[in-house]
């Protein structure tokens, strides 16, 4: 670890600990993309080392609100905090700083095609002071280098690692994007449906090794899903949003799949 | 099986144009026939100038390769200007199309800058362009090669910006959100996926290159050029019919390495 990451990861926790345990806390955020108001006045927070699920209807608002907590998006009111930081009120600089020391899977994995998987993990140290030694395997140092093959190990693809990505599954993108997430050593995975575009089986498997490696590292998970059945199997928390506000959180024991299917239909509403 | 009867009415196979669709097509004929009617064109002439034509091509051979030296230098010279015009061209084309391509100018002054700067390369003539070099900078091989790398500037910056534009949103946003900076997400996404595009583009050019620099020796901007005006004031049609085989050799033998060339880098793009 380099002296700049040692020092980005205590001045992380010296925040933390000053704003409590809370990886992610959202105040009053409201988005409006032209007369479409997609979150009127969002609040809730996450707290490190667990896992909430976000669920709600299409154009509930769970992308833009995952988007916003990195300023992928710019709310339009609120605030936001990632590590005790107020995001919307940091530099440019202390932004890209705060991103790097958060993992994000999107819905289509988002790999650089016709790049190895071992260059596409490699950028997960990009923002984190390796500059332009991070933009090819090829000129990476040496520690980046086995850092990232062993992650693509701990994701099973460790064989791949010279494949360019276009000519992986949609399975093995996932899981290649899931390797680069956890290769910037984060304290929070944030998951925008991260199952959506796969096959149940590799769904499933996508959700697993998200869960077992957030669990195992001690890294604080956020991923929206429309599967009830994953929201409520690897959550410690369930969030439901409906037309850009929170219709209800709870403890995913304390809800019953075949009610929260409920809430998908149109007036439909479990609690 | 019992057959399937569609309930509703089978759409047309044809829809009628709207007036503005038959507007448009009687302007574009109106705009043909102007054209045809302003170019000259007599059959009359072409007719008479037939046995004209014969006896030029009757007198070219058998070719005289009597000056068979001084042609192969010049054409040794011409292909000197054209790679060294489009390697300089090329070089040139990467910081203006990264201006002129939305998505990576850094401003939009600069934008305009650069997009007006490419339309000013691309839409003046190479021989007005060589014009300007032999006045400018004497006599040469160098007009020429300056000639070329102006015009190469013209093609690819606007190729290599559309190639640019093209880049897909989601990498982007995946960089982003993992603290990368403009620089990073240019060269560690938006460099490696418009490769093809870039690579594409160069071989087009040094294809282009060596066909217009043997034209460039008509007005002084050395190469081959000279030398077929020459063998044709002289009315040596015998010299010039060799100039003009050693020409299409040249043309020919570079499109096929060209396109051999293209092929391999394209498959082997991955790092």
């Amino acid at each position: 670890m380099t002296a700049a990451v040692a020092e980005n990861v205590s001045e992380q926790s010296d925040e933390m600990k000053s704003h409590g345990a809370s990886a992610v806390s959202f105040s009053g955020i409201r988005k409006s993309f032209g007369s479409n108001q997609v979150l009127c006045g969002v609040s809730f927070s996450c707290a490190s080392h667990s896992a909430t699920a976000l669920i709600g209807a299409n154009g509930s608002g769970k992308s833009t609100l995952l988007r916003c907590s990195l300023r992928l998006i710019e709310p339009d009111a609120g605030s936001i905090h990632v590590f005790g930081k107020s995001v919307r009120e940091l530099s440019a600089g202390e932004l890209r700083k705060v991103r790097s020391q958060v993992g994000f899977v999107f819905q289509k994995h988002n790999l650089v095609s016709r790049l190895s998987a071992l260059t596409n993990v490699i950028h997960g140290a990009i923002g984190q002071g390796y500059s332009f030694r991070a933009w090819y395997q090829s000129i990476a140092p040496s520690e980046l280098r086995e850092r990232a093959f062993a992650c693509l190990e701990r994701v099973g693809l460790s064989d791949f690692a010279l494949k360019p990505v276009q000519t992986l599954s949609g399975g093995q993108s996932q899981r290649v994007a899931i390797a680069r997430a956890v290769f910037q050593k984060p304290k929070l995975i944030l998951a925008d449906e991260p199952a959506a575009s796969l096959d149940p089986e590799s769904g499933q498997q996508v959700m697993e090794l998200l869960r077992e490696l957030t669990q195992s590292e001690g890294i604080g998970l956020i991923f929206s899903t429309h599967h009830i059945d994953h929201a409520l199997e690897f959550a410690d928390r369930v969030v439901a949003l409906k037309s850009g506000t929170i219709d209800f959180e709870s403890a995913p024991d304390k809800l019953d799949a075949t009610e929260l299917r409920k809430f998908y239909m149109p007036s439909g509403s479990p609690l | 099986m019992s057959e399937l009867v569609a309930l509703r009415a089978l759409p047309p196979r044809f829809s009628t144009p709207s007036w503005k669709a038959v507007l448009g097509i009687a302007f574009l004929i109106a705009l043909a026939i102007w054209a045809f009617a302003g170019a000259g064109i007599s059959t009359e002439d072409f007719i008479d100038g037939l046995p004209e034509m014969w006896r030029l091509i009757g007198e070219m051979f058998p070719p005289d390769i009597a000056r068979s030296e001084s042609i192969a230098w010049s054409l040794v010279e011409t292909f000197q200007m054209a790679l060294a015009g489009t390697i300089i061209g090329v070089l040139l084309s990467f910081p203006l199309s990264a201006l002129a391509a939305r998505n990576t100018s850094p401003h939009w002054s600069l934008y305009q800058v650069a997009r007006g700067l490419t339309a000013l390369f691309r839409t003046i003539p190479d021989l007005v362009w060589a014009l300007f070099f032999v006045a400018t900078v004497g006599i040469g091989p160098f007009a020429g090669t300056l000639t070329i790398a102006v015009d190469t500037m013209g093609f690819c910056a606007r190729f290599f910006a559309e190639g640019m534009e093209e880049a897909d949103r989601g990498p982007e946003e995946a960089l982003k959100a993992l603290g990368s900076s403009k620089i990073s997400i240019f060269f560690a996404y938006i460099f490696p996926v418009s490769l093809p595009s870039i690579t594409n583009s160069s071989l087009f050019s040094l294809e282009k290159a060596v066909r217009s620099s043997v034209i460039l020796g008509l007005v002084g901007a050395g190469g081959i050029g000279i030398e077929l005006k020459v063998a044709m004031e002289m009315f040596r049609y015998d010299q010039a019919c060799t100039i003009i085989l050693c020409i299409l050799i040249l043309v020919i033998g570079v499109e096929r390495v060209s396109s051999f060339a293209r092929s391999r880098l394209l498959d082997q793009s991955s790092r």
